[in-house]
């Protein structure tokens, strides 16, 4: 059984260099769906299960912290794990986000090994 | 100081456009030819300094971008080329903003990037500005500058 996940950015560019990362970091994906920005994403995640959210943090309409803070008012979706990848330029305010509820977080540029190594660490925690 | 914070910004660009894609931007050897599809890309900031990071680029090193993170087999890389590139300039912007020292209670906010295309006129008269740095990436023209600089 393979996970499954929803990417959050505005770049359609960004979103599918997530996507082809999940691929080649061979993390089993049932499911790989897209949203240009937070409301488009909550939309979906009203209708989808989904087992991991891979968020941008600047977007334009909804960005990745309000978000993950409606995310996780909801009591239907807020099981779900959400991880920044953005290129924010604070560390101090990555780890603000962390206090506020996202499970991890990884600055842009990315590696395909970071990617890896956050989605499984992440998927393991909630699993664990 | 602000040459250096001008070679940080160039720098952090060389660093975004190899990570990001594999592609080696190097000074050119002559001056930058006018590309047929040229652009303009600028992200603004704000935080314990305030300013913009404007990006010169040929659409083909959009191209060129998307092709080198889709793989050789993606039909749509000319369609993504202008988001291609402003999503290296946030990149740039971010890894520029990540080398000041942090102040506390004084994060850095980044703008959304916007893009617009220019004429060969415009084009040449802001390189002529001299504050541009160009770059060669693999053939095509590429130019950034730290611009309007202040303390907030």
């Amino acid at each position: 059984m393979g996970y499954r996940f929803l990417i959050v950015d505005d770049s359609a560019t960004t979103r599918a260099i997530i996507r082809r990362t999940i691929q080649m970091a061979q993390v089993p994906a049932d499911k790989v769906l897209e949203a240009s920005n937070g409301m488009d994403a909550l939309r979906l995640l009203a209708g989808e299960p989904i087992d991991l959210v891979l968020a941008d943090l600047h977007m334009p309409e909804m960005d990745g912290v309000e978000m993950t803070r409606r995310l996780l008012a909801d009591p239907a979706i807020c099981h779900i794990p959400v991880v920044i990848l953005s290129a924010e330029p604070s560390a101090e305010r990555l780890e603000q986000l962390k206090r506020d509820g996202v499970r991890g977080y990884l600055r842009k540029p990315f590696t395909p090994e970071g990617v890896r190594n956050l989605i499984t660490q992440t998927l393991e925690a909630c699993h664990a | 100081m602000l040459e250096t914070l001008s070679d940080s910004v160039a720098n952090s660009l060389v660093d975004a456009l190899e990570q990001m894609a594999f592609i080696s931007a190097l000074p050119p050897e002559s001056p930058l030819a006018v590309p047929t599809q040229a652009l303009l890309i600028r992200i603004g900031f704000r935080g314990p300094v305030c300013g913009r990071i404007d990006l010169l680029a040929d659409e083909a090193v959009g191209v060129l971008i998307a092709c080198n993170v889709l793989g050789p087999d993606c039909i749509d890389a000319p369609f993504r080329a202008r988001d291609a590139l402003k999503e290296l300039l946030n990149v740039t912007c971010g890894t520029f903003l990540a080398q000041y020292p942090p102040v506390p209670g004084q994060a850095f906010e980044m703008s959304i990037p916007e893009v617009q295309p220019l004429d060969c006129v415009t084009w040449e008269s802001m390189l002529a500005q001299g504050d541009f740095a160009p770059f060669d990436a693999e053939g095509h023209a590429l130019a950034i500058r730290l611009a309007d600089r202040n303390p907030s």
